[in-house]
């Protein structure tokens, strides 16, 4: 852990503490965990959106991906079949989804924030158009977020968020593909220089953002039963506030994805603790938005004292 | 294209040529109208303001309720406590892109969920109902100047006198050319000694000035105000209606007569829709796939462009 | 009347001196010529005074009144005027309003359109243009839009007026023009002073001239007082290193070029690099030598055929054609040679990942001990492998950006400007790396603007000339003169 990702930990202590003095019931374990429950799927948002994100790039459209996903796959797969094939299917549909975003990036070299703007309309749109005011019914695996690791009170779905998360990151730190990420997100044009399939990689890390959505679609499916197409309205908020909280840099190369974990707990308690605290969720979306607002506005600030330092001739 | 989808709906269903459809889509035009041309100047220098949706909300919402508490403010009142209000919240904005460097789709992702959520703040689960809101100020959506069987309802003419200044200030001042030179080329705008700061910080408060005056005609137009749905995925239509009337993503030019029509072939395809019996859930679809449609076009027009400079 | 005198002026680029203690004075009636090799800082004294760029020390005088500049704008208010080499422009704005931008005439309520197209005209009408106001820039040709830049010049009044190799973009007949305007305005008592390579438009048309060499004022000629030879030498300035390329045994035919198109740069070019030779492409600034490099290299679209042994790599991309064994070190290192914002570590296998991992899975000792063993065969100093990219001197930053290169174990290498703003020790030491690197057999490819460096590296010499090979000299029938002479399309029996 870099001295970046102790930020968001420090801020979750303290969220912590006051979400304590507020409710005693608060501070439960398994309620806590349980809760846990709820910021999956922002949790995997956020893991495909810091890959995005480092790349110097932008997904505005993964919520609206989710959904749609879950409403393909509740339309076309029957309660017979086979887990493995759901997932598969969520994962490849999400991937494809996000291929579109990046071929117009890299093709039609649209900005990003336009492009996943128009997507996150029309994705969300062939979904309400398709179910209506109505909701699928959810074909197979419903109530994972019931199941406990053993006789612990950990549930399972969080459990998976962080070995993914885990996995992510290792990608991110520790692999060809992750170098290559933070070297576009850097500079472009340097790495096209060096040698490096600039556009493959923009493609590669939409596509993961994508089936980390795929991904995020089972589990919201399988915890809600249902599915509408208002289902996940903000949850691309959390994830973009939980990566750039976490100390990844709005404007690429550098990023950790033990900081976006660290900031979606955060993220995830401070909503928890104002849910206790009475505050209304709409309310909630709005502390989230300054927090994101805050955070990229400190990111700046040091930026700036960092290029004030001497540099050595 | 707006021709293209009129030749459609009417081949379904000739009732669409109707005047009652008309007065539909001229009443649907303004506050899209107002919020486009506060969006334009922002995407000419290359940058976005998704804000504006929710601060028409709250600005629909908190003028309503200024309405309600003083029921005999006259209604040039709240028209100037809109703008203000929406200045302000632009103010916001502007202090975030242009000083404090935030970009600008994230400073208005974060002030879209601010805003809104103030909105329900200042709401209190409350909502404003037509009896809330001064009939002087109903009745301009109602009443117009008519022009043989159609009326060109008041609101419209409203949004109008922004749509006329910004066209001005855009082809004639010294602001205006310098948002395109901004937009154009900021190193040589920097170089030529424009002041690329206030530039930015001026387009954003415009941007707020103009969804304030959209949120009074919203009030105007529906009489009623929910903080939860007011103004929901207008930045997205506003968005959609520049993007189609021909403003390049890549900034440095653009029209306030083409977002005029981008925002009559928007409220032609809204109402065409619902003229086809086609229901309401389609909308979100048609919105994103318009802003697809015109983005590909922009992307295709770029492509065309740099390969016969290239030939040249 | 106006005048500029600098004195002392001193310029430096991150830590780099690329202009020493200058002196320099423009006085009113003069046609004044700043010339020098590539590198010896002939903008960087322009732009200095200019306002573009801070200089770190020194004063300039207009008029015998002390100024300082913090921007163009302030350089722009105070009279002294820099015209670009590319104009600059807004292609959607009028031509009346580019001339007049950045202080429209105003009257009460706004523009006063009238005054901002009457201005424009007559500005252009002063140097004999005669373009539509009412046009947008974009229609405009390059002469136009050059000519509507002058024009904004004189429209704030410019008195002192610095032209940056202006004329380098410009067929004979228009820069004849624009020789003429600067002429009228000297004639008006307008100082002028002219940066540029063509040694043919030095003898004709300037007054005085100051001759840099590594930044460096080194002479200050009348007009008549010396022949286009004195001006080479004094260029050149130093006899010609001794150092001779490395003992010649070419190999197979590494990289062959042939009539090599790009558009807009470069025409019909043709020529072939062999296993365990240096090539230079030498010539001007804007000869079209960058862009067959980036050709080569996969990084512009061209036509005509490039092969890298034996094979046409045209449908192969920048990223496949390193993987066939070509690399390349920009002449931007900042900007297109590396991530400054990165470790030394990560810059150096940026383009040998594939090398230093396991199915994918990053080799962090290896790449750590490469890195470290690259740089104590290149006499890199730093403090630790993970020490970000910025913060080294530009010689070291250079080496880094050598290390990534080598360490994709190329079989050709091509170096755009390898030693430009890096220091002696490492010039030098760049030098013996590519002589060894020839000895074990690599091809090379330099673009270079340093004829010293040319000289002593090259087998052979291929001179570029507005986008076309002017000539091609054997190391041994090449001399600086020879070569200036090509690039410049001077008459080479004139330089030597």
């Amino acid at each position: 852990m870099s001295r970046r990702d102790l930020v968001p930990v420090g801020l979750l202590a303290i969220v912590l503490f006051v979400g304590s003095r507020l409710s005693a019931r608060f501070l439960d374990a398994p309620y806590l965990l349980d809760t846990l429950n709820l910021y999956v799927e922002a949790g995997l948002l956020a893991t495909g959106m810091t890959f995005v994100i480092v790349c110097g790039e932008i997904d505005l459209s993964v919520a609206s991906t989710t959904v749609l996903v879950a409403c393909v796959v509740s339309k076309f797969l029957g309660p017979e079949t086979n887990p493995v094939v759901l997932v598969a299917m969520s994962v490849a549909i999400g991937s494809l989804l996000g291929l579109v975003n990046g071929a117009l990036v890299t093709i039609g070299r649209v900005p990003s924030f336009l492009a996943t703007l128009a997507t996150m309309a029309t994705y969300r749109g062939v979904a309400q158009a398709w179910l209506g005011p109505f909701s699928a019914k959810w074909p197979v695996m419903k109530g994972l977020d019931r199941a406990h690791l053993g006789n612990s009170p950990v549930p399972w779905p969080p459990v998976i968020w962080l070995l993914v998360a885990g996995a992510a990151g290792l990608v991110l730190h520790r692999t060809v593909f992750g170098r290559q990420v933070a070297a576009v997100g850097t500079n472009a044009i340097a790495s096209r220089f060096s040698g490096l399939p600039v556009e493959r990689t923009q493609l590669a890390v939409f596509a993961l953002s994508g089936a980390m959505a795929g991904l995020a679609a089972v589990f919201l499916g399988s915890r809600l039963g249902v599915v509408r197409h208002d289902l996940g309205r903000g949850l691309e908020l959390d994830a973009i506030t939980a990566v750039v909280v976490g100390g990844t840099s709005i404007l690429g190369g550098q990023g950790s994805m033990a900081g976006t974990v660290a900031a979606l707990l955060l993220v995830a308690a401070a909503k928890t603790a104002m849910g206790v605290a009475g505050v209304k969720p709409e309310v909630q979306v709005t502390v989230v938005g300054v927090l994101l607002v805050l955070a990229v506005l400190a990111g700046n600030m040091a930026g700036l004292a960092r290029r004030k330092a001497p540099t050595q001739a | 294209m707006t021709v293209l989808v009129v030749v459609a709906a009417t081949a379904r269903d000739p009732r669409f040529l109707s005047p009652q459809t008309l007065d539909s889509v001229l009443l649907w035009l303004p506050v899209l109208l107002v919020v486009a041309l506060g969006q334009m100047p922002v995407i000419v220098t290359k940058g976005i303001d998704i804000s504006v949706g929710s601060t028409v909300g709250l600005v629909a919402f908190s003028v309503g309720l200024i309405g309600k508490v003083n029921p005999s403010l006259p209604v040039p009142v709240l028209f100037a406590s809109g703008l203000a209000l929406g200045a302000l919240l632009g103010s916001l904005n502007a202090v975030l892109v242009a000083i404090a460097k935030v970009p600008p789709v994230v400073t208005t992702i974060g002030t879209l969920t601010a805003f809104r959520g103030m909105a329900f703040l200042v709401a209190q689960g409350k909502q404003i109902d037509t009896n809330n809101v001064a009939t002087a100020l109903t009745d301009l959506g109602r009443n117009g100047v008519h022009l043989g069987p159609i009326t060109v309802n008041w609101l419209l003419w409203l949004a109008f006198i922004p749509g006329a200044l910004l066209a001005w200030v855009l082809a004639r001042s010294a602001i205006g050319r310098t948002v395109y030179a901004v937009g154009g080329n900021p190193v040589a705008a920097a170089l030529r000694g424009m002041d690329v700061k206030r530039i930015l910080f001026s387009v954003y408060i415009w941007s707020g000035a103009c969804a304030g005056l959209a949120g009074v005609l919203y009030l105007g137009r529906y009489g009623f105000v929910s903080a939860a749905s007011a103004g929901v995925n207008l930045e997205l239509n506003a968005i959609a209606a520049v993007v189609v009337g021909g403003v390049p993503v890549s900034g440095g030019s653009g029209s306030v007569l083409g977002v005029l029509a981008g925002c009559v072939l928007l409220a032609v395809v809204n109402v065409g829709l619902s003229v086809l019996g086609i229901a309401a859930d389609w909308q979100l679809l048609a919105y994103g796939a318009v802003v697809m449609a015109a983005l590909l076009v922009d992307a295709v027009g770029r492509r065309a462009k740099e390969s016969s400079v290239v030939a040249a | 009347m106006s005048s500029l005198t600098a004195r002392g002026l001193t310029v430096a680029y991150g830590g780099v001196e690329v202009l020493g203690s200058v002196d320099l004075d423009l006085r009113p009636g003069e046609l004044r010529a700043i010339v020098g090799e590539n590198g010896a800082g002939k903008s960087s004294l322009a732009k200095a005074c200019s306002g573009v760029v801070r200089p770190v020390a020194g004063v300039i005088e207009i008029d015998g009144q002390a100024r300082f500049f913090a921007n163009p704008r302030e350089a722009l208010d105070a009279g002294v005027c820099l015209v670009h080499q590319e104009p600059l422009g807004f292609d959607d704005l009028s031509v009346g309003e580019n001339v007049c931008a950045g202080a429209w005439p105003r009257k009460s309520g706004g523009i006063d359109w009238k005054q901002v197209h009457n201005q424009a005209a007559a500005c252009l009408q002063r140097i004999q243009f005669d373009i539509d106001t009412r046009r947008r820039l974009a229609s405009l040709s390059a002469a136009e839009r050059q000519a509507v830049e002058l024009a904004h010049g004189l429209a704030r009044g410019a008195r002192v007026w610095f032209f940056d190799e202006t004329s380098a973009a410009l067929t004979p007949t228009e820069s004849a023009r624009l020789f003429a305007v600067m002429r009228q305005l000297a004639a008006e008592g307008c100082a002028v002073g002219f940066v540029t390579h063509h040694l043919q438009e030095v003898v004709e048309h300037a007054d005085v001239i100051t001759v840099l060499r590594d930044g460096k004022l080194v002479g200050v000629l009348d007009k008549g007082s010396f022949t286009q030879a004195d001006l080479v030498k004094l260029m050149v300035g130093r006899s010609v290193e001794l150092d001779s390329p490395s003992a010649h045994k070419p190999g197979e035919t590494v990289l062959r070029v042939r009539l090599l198109c790009v558009p807009g740069a470069v025409q019909d070019v043709s020529f072939e690099v062999k296993a365990g030779e240096v090539v230079a492409l030498a010539g001007l600034v804007g000869a079209g030598r960058t862009d067959v490099a980036q050709a080569v290299c996969g990084l512009s679209r061209y036509r005509g055929e490039v092969e890298v042994c034996g094979q046409d790599v045209r449908r192969r991309s920048a990223a496949a054609r390193w993987r066939e064994g070509l690399a390349l070190v920009p002449e931007d290192r900042q900007h297109q040679g590396l991530l400054l914002p990165l470790s030394i570590c990560t810059n150096a296998t940026l383009a040998s990942l594939g090398t230093f991992s396991k199915v994918g899975w990053l080799d962090n000792i290896g790449i750590r001990s490469a890195t470290v063993e690259k740089g104590k065969e290149l006499g890199l100093v730093y403090q630790s492998p993970d020490q970000e990219v910025r913060l080294l001197s530009g010689g070291n930053q250079q080496k880094v950006a050598l290390a990534k290169a080598l360490l994709a174990k190329p079989k050709l290498l091509v170096l755009d400007e390898p030693t430009r703003g890096v220091d002696i020790g490492a010039k030098y030491d760049v030098h013996t790396l590519v002589r060894q690197l020839a000895d074990q057999g690599v091809a090379i490819l330099m673009v270079s603007s340093d004829l010293p460096e040319v000289m002593a590296l090259a087998h052979r010499i291929v001179v570029m000339r507005k986008g076309t090979v002017a000539a091609e000299f054997a190391h041994q029938d090449a001399t600086p003169e020879k070569i200036i002479a090509a690039a410049s399309g001077g008459d080479s029996a004139l330089a030597s």
